[in-house]
């Protein structure tokens, strides 16, 4: 696809090359929305304010990176904001300082197809899931984390192998399940 | 698994996860796109048309001084004819400096035209009083015995005057009046005389004045007041008001907010490590601005004007760091700082806003009274800011203060209004006073999502030029 085209008329204000732009990308940036939040609709709602944003702010993409490294961190960015926003998963954050826990040897033999290995994330609490997702599929540092959350790269790293440790124990959990309704199912 | 290998299988089944959007976002997306376009569109429409209407009133404002000059040239220049004189009776006595050197007539300094008429009617009534016994006297004869005594006057102030254009260049001058000369004439009767006086004083309809103009005739000078008041209705006036800004959570909202920058880092947990923005004061405000204020009605007129607007806040920041920082913002964008306010909030800093403001408002006059009307006004301001310090909060670094004005929006959409008093009479100083209710439509922060707008209250004071006179 030829971005450069694409952003040259969506900087004209063509609606046909925002339109363009946005069927491009708007599947795989929904899912990425689809991981912070705790339902499609929040998803969506990302998705929307994300997207105008990108549109807003698409003269200050430098075309040096990636555009969908670009508009993806416009994506997590608004998905942080939106979860501030909204008391529902505000009570559900808590980043307090723990004992680093040992990160977990297991191998989870990840059978999950990507959806459900989404929900799963998505079932993390909340604090757990926001610092999750940025290290592990967004591959932010815990000090970069700490900066964008305003606490501490001890407590993000605390933070993170507790929620991996619990993440490969559900995976585990529903891999056998799923395992036993296919064998039962035979 | 290791962390990387189990992180990586992660990453990669991620990529591939994909959700098909419902058709409603790109309708949301769009209309969101499509509206910040027509709140442009609106803003440079309402920038156009005031400007144009603060040009066309400087457009109307010059030629009405032009063309006072060029009349007074007119008048100073033109020679008087029988015509004139005949047209307009309480007009002919009009005597200009270059028709009197061109005569050589002297004209007596400090003379005027009014002077001139009241000399005549002083005539008239006199010469009615001595000859009361003479008053079937024909018009031309009466003319004849007016024309007569004016000489006599001249001639008693030794004034010559060539005796072939006696008709043509009245003199006039102070004297004793001799109404001897005026006997054994003949006149018309009173009711003539009054009806003559009546078209002299009598305001003529703007056909009659324009047809007068058209034939090089001179106006009266009330009927060319008249005239000039009606082709400039655009009264002009200084606005002044004083008052108190303050950032508010909602539009039309009195609830204060903190100013941090989630338009920046938000960051979504406790802010339990970082000190929270602090609380943010209401500051000092004002505005002043010319205006042009255009009559629509009897109770109800339109203004517009070009202004400025001083808002401010106030609000503690750490100490000052004068060491270089990068931040990204939300935009993915790397904000480079030389210098910011970090620790603990214990300085008092106050954020100012200048912006530049094209209010227009329509004012109506809600009671019935004239001496002390009583104006309720509503209108639009759309504003630009054009220079700001203010700071902007972030949790980055345990909580930092720090200036970026590309996070601010530039643009902004006002609504006001107020209720004031007026004082004064129109052809006098006039002004008028009373509070004021502004209210920034547009939030502060471009990205802000939890928005911020401006709520401005004051005390409104304007004060109308005096309109010149005309001579």
């Amino acid at each position: 696809m030829d971005y450069s085209r694409l952003i040259r008329e969506c900087l004209k204000g063509k609606s046909q090359a925002q339109r363009e732009l946005y069927e491009h990308f708007a599947e795989i940036m929904l899912g990425v929305c689809y991981r912070y939040t705790r339902s499609v609709r929040d998803a969506e709602d990302v998705l929307q304010e994300g997207f105008v944003k990108v549109f807003h702010h698409l003269k200050q993409y430098k075309q040096e990176g990636e555009l969908g490294a670009w508009i993806r961190r416009i994506m997590v960015n608004t998905a942080l904001n939106y979860l501030k926003r909204h008391r529902k998963y505000q009570e559900e954050m808590f980043f307090t300082e723990e004992y680093l826990h040992p990160v977990a040897d297991d191998d989870p033999a990840i059978r999950l197809n990507s959806k459900e290995l989404a929900d799963l994330i998505r079932q993390l609490p909340q604090g757990y899931q926001v610092i999750f997702n940025l290290h592990a599929v967004e591959g932010f540092t815990h000090v970069e984390i700490g900066e964008m959350l305003g606490i501490s790269d001890g407590t993000s790293r605390s933070q993170y192998s507790r929620a991996r440790n619990l993440l490969i124990t559900w995976i585990e959990k529903y891999s056998s399940e799923k395992k036993n309704t296919s064998y039962a199912g035979k | 698994m290791q962390e990387n290998e189990f992180e990586k299988r992660l990453q990669e089944e991620m990529e591939e996860f994909r959700l098909r959007p419902s058709e409603v976002v790109w309708d949301k997306i769009d209309d969101q796109l499509r509206k910040k376009k027509r709140r442009r569109i609106v803003f440079y429409i309402f920038l156009l048309a005031g400007l144009s209407l603060i040009g066309y009133s400087g457009y109307l404002l010059f030629t009405e001084k032009q063309n006072l000059t060029e009349q007074d040239v007119a008048i100073n220049d033109k020679p008087t004819n029988n015509d004139t004189q005949k047209s307009i009776p309480g007009d002919q006595t009009i005597a200009t400096q270059k028709s009197a050197k061109d005569q050589d007539q002297i004209i007596m300094p400090g003379e005027n035209k009014t002077e001139a008429s009241r000399e005549k009617q002083i005539i008239e009534k006199r010469y009615r009083l001595e000859r009361p016994g003479e008053l079937q006297k024909t018009e031309p004869a009466r003319q004849n015995e007016l024309k007569a005594s004016e000489n006599n006057i001249a001639a008693g102030e030794k004034i010559t005057t060539p005796p072939n254009d006696q008709d043509n260049k009245p003199v006039v001058g102070p004297g004793p009046v001799p109404t001897d000369e005026l006997a054994g004439k003949n006149i018309n009767t009173d009711e003539e005389l009054t009806s003559e006086k009546k078209d002299i004083n009598s305001p003529k309809s703007d056909s009659a004045i324009a047809a007068i103009e058209k034939q090089g005739q001179i106006l009266p000078v009330d009927q060319q007041k008249q005239k000039k008041k009606s082709t400039l209705p655009i009264k002009w006036g200084l606005d002044l008001s004083v008052g108190v800004s303050q950032l508010s959570s909602k539009a039309f909202s009195f609830s204060a907010v903190s100013q941090n920058a989630d338009a920046l880092y938000a960051a979504p947990g406790n802010l339990n490590s970082s000190p929270p923005p602090s609380d943010v004061l209401n500051g000092i405000a004002f505005k002043v601005g010319i205006v042009g204020e255009l009559n629509v009605s009897k109770k109800s007129s339109v203004s517009a004007g070009l202004g400025y607007a001083y808002y401010s806040n106030r609000i503690k920041t750490g100490s000052y760091k004068d060491s270089s920082l990068v931040l990204r913002t939300m935009t993915a964008q790397s904000v480079a700082l030389n210098s910011y306010y970090q620790g603990s909030q214990v300085m008092e800093y106050t954020n100012h806003y200048h912006f530049i403001q094209l209010p227009v408002n329509y004012q109506l006059q809600l009671n019935k009274g004239v001496k002390l009307p009583l104006i309720w006004s509503i209108g639009i301001a759309p504003a630009y800011l054009f220079s700001t310090d203010a700071l902007i909060y972030d949790t980055a670094r345990g909580g930092i203060h720090y200036k970026n004005n590309d996070a601010f929006n530039k643009f902004h959409f006002n609504i006001n209004t107020g209720l004031s008093f007026r004082f004064g009479k129109t052809n006098k100083m006039q002004w008028s006073l009373g509070p004021e209710l502004s209210m920034d439509m547009t939030g502060l922060m471009k990205d802000a999502d939890q928005k911020r707008y401006f709520m401005y209250g004051g005390i409104t004071g304007r004060v109308y030029f005096k309109k010149k006179n005309i001579k």
